[in-house]
């Protein structure tokens, strides 16, 4: 999975969520603050989760004397976004495989076989 | 808005005509998002699924149509849903037989914005002040995504002819759009979205059941909630105004035709499970049962059904003269896309109350062929509002953007009356007054506030032909 994407697994979890929406009201806020403020979680938790957000690119940390300031990283979603679609055009791409007859992987990851009465149930939405 | 564009190739083994073929193939190695569409012509929709669940449950569906074709070299595609953009899939023969592919995609910070907002990023726009902000709270996937499909194009030209001739107050409106997936769930966390960005109002043109989940979030944080698509009414605080045709205004309207064709008097009545459908089977109940009709069954399906089988076998075995269909946007086109496929189009006489351009076009030509239909508004109207309206659309958006339908133009309409009703009242406290007494001359001809609640408006009588409706006069 390259970087970027993790930004969206890093998305997942609600309390990450919810530590994201602390840090889009504020500017920055130290790393201690958030934690009181995610009441519902022991700081270690809290730590684990600020690391999982700063590796993904989400947020971003400043250091002033012993204390860490964490604050939104402006692009980091957008950037997490285009590789998100880049992805998904990557992914849009024949495969290389003969049609029709042979198995092939179809979109949602199953073993299917082109077999015509498959192919009754589809429908242009 | 900037543009972004993404790029993908590939080297295959199989020559460029192969690889042609594949394109929309209904077998295993359809490639391009498993691409569905009728036939590989300029105007043709189309309907891309993105893999599953790579953004949530509820699967992703591109909606676009073809723009371009030259046979085994190109296929360009514009797409409207979720997101505005285009793709231009080249491909080369090399000279060993085999061939290279490329897709380019062309998308801008709206495809960014709701993918970010589908995935839960707490998407914060900070209310400047200098603008009057207003929500649109629409459909980009989901059923209802069929028909909402140029409802923000529609918003979007309103803002932009409202701000041309001086904003509100002096402030030039600022569009905040969100998207329910035609899911109640979402609605309600968008329309919260929507109020926390500072949206003075919120224009709605999502289904009654997301209708009734944003209902006390809007009008209990004060501001005018707007539904303006087809709605079945209702009682509400005075702030919630409902202006979309109603369920009894349109089964009056098409009734009498409808069983003159058939040549007979007994309805089945097909829709989705929700309040809308639930009230306009009750609505069209009194009137064909006023009328000397027999129901012969009252069904209802949940949002988001496929198969149509048994439902299809289930009218012939009724003995059904007329269907009344109530399904909406993905479903309907996919029953009326089965019912054609089936043999059973000539069976019986189909009114569907939202069948729409969008949903017709997608049923195609042929399937949809004298299904009858009846709204307030259809993009044939021959207003000189509506040609003025129709021009300014085409030339804003182009010749290759989706068709106008009531339920899209609705949300055009709602922008301009709302518009007009801040203005004249300046003081939020005074807006529910001027909005219940909402009039203007509009593209589908005059409409009025009628009562609290209601818009008075025309309704006319449509049976679908090939490119769209055969409006009915007399």
């Amino acid at each position: 999975m390259i970087p970027e994407q993790e930004a969206f697994d890093a998305l997942a979890d609600p309390t990450r969520r919810a530590i994201l929406d602390l840090l889009a009201t504020h500017d920055e806020l130290p790393a201690g603050e958030i934690a009181d403020r995610i009441g519902h979680v022991g700081r270690t938790a809290v730590s684990s989760h600020l690391r999982i957000l700063r590796k993904s690119g989400l947020i971003t940390e400043r250091r002033e004397g012993r204390y860490r300031y964490l604050s939104l990283q402006p692009d980091g979603p957008m950037r997490a976004a285009a590789a998100f679609l880049q992805g998904l055009l990557d992914s849009a791409l024949p495969s290389p495989l003969p049609s029709g007859t042979e198995p092939v992987v179809g979109s949602n990851g199953d073993a299917t076989s082109g077999t015509a009465a498959e192919e009754d149930n589809r429908q242009t939405a | 808005m900037p543009e972004l564009v993404l790029a993908a190739t590939k080297d295959l083994p199989q020559s460029a005509e192969e690889v042609f073929a594949l394109f929309g193939a209904r077998s295993g190695a359809s490639w391009l998002f498993d691409v569905q569409c009728d036939s590989l012509r300029p105007g043709t929709p189309v309907t891309l699924t993105l893999p599953h669940g790579s953004l949530g449950e509820t699967p992703v569906h591109l909606l676009g149509r073809i723009r371009r074709v030259v046979p085994n070299k190109l296929v360009e595609i514009v797409h409207d849903q979720p997101w505005p953009g285009l793709l231009q899939i080249r491909i080369r023969a090399h000279r060993t037989g085999g061939s290279s592919v490329s897709i380019v995609g062309h998308v801008d910070d709206r495809a960014l914005r709701w993918v970010m907002q589908r995935r839960g990023w707490p998407l914060s726009t900070p209310c400047t002040g200098h603008t009057h902000r207003i929500g649109l709270l629409t459909s980009k996937i989901g059923s209802a995504a069929v028909y909402a499909i140029a409802t923000e194009y529609l918003a979007q030209l309103a803002v932009e002819e409202i701000n041309a001739d001086g904003g509100i107050g002096g402030r030039p409106i600022e569009l905040i759009v969100g998207d329910d997936g035609t899911d109640p769930g979402r609605a309600a966390l968008e329309a919260r979205r929507l109020l926390a960005a500072g949206c003075r109002a919120v224009i709605a043109s999502v289904t009654s059941a997301s209708f009734a989940a944003i209902e006390p979030i809007v009008a209990g944080a004060g501001r005018p909630l707007i539904h303006s698509v087809v709605n079945e009414g209702g009682a509400g605080p005075e702030l919630v105004l409902r202006w979309g045709e109603r369920p009894l205004h349109q089964v009056r309207t098409a009734a009498h035709a409808v069983m003159k064709n058939a040549g007979g008097r007994r309805w089945y009545l097909l829709g989705n499970d929700y309040q809308w459908p639930h009230g306009a089977h009750r609505a069209a109940t009194r009137v064909l049962t006023a009328a000397g009709c027999e129901i012969t069954r009252n069904r209802f399906v949940p949002i988001g059904t496929e198969d149509f089988a048994p439902l299809l076998e289930d009218i012939e075995r009724s003995g059904a003269d007329c269907v009344l269909s109530t399904l909406i946007g993905a479903d309907e086109v996919a029953f009326e896309r089965q019912a054609w496929e089936g043999g059973y189009r000539q069976r019986w006489e189909t009114l569907s109350l939202v069948l729409d351009e969008s949903t017709r076009e997608r049923v195609g030509d042929a399937a949809a062929r004298g299904i009858w239909t009846t709204f307030g508004y259809f993009e044939e109207l021959d207003t000189p509002e509506n040609r003025d309206l129709v021009a300014r659309y085409r030339e804003r958006y182009g010749e290759w953007a989706p068709p106008l339908s009531s339920l899209s133009e609705s949300v055009y309409e709602a922008v301009l009356l709302y518009a007009a009703a801040a203005r004249r009242e300046p003081d939020p406290s005074g807006i529910a007054q001027a909005l219940r007494a909402a009039r203007g001359r509009m593209p589908r001809g005059n409409v009025a506030a009628q009562g609290p609640h209601a818009m008075r408006q025309d309704m006319y009588l449509a049976r679908a032909v090939d490119g769209g409706f055969a409006i009915m006069t007399g």
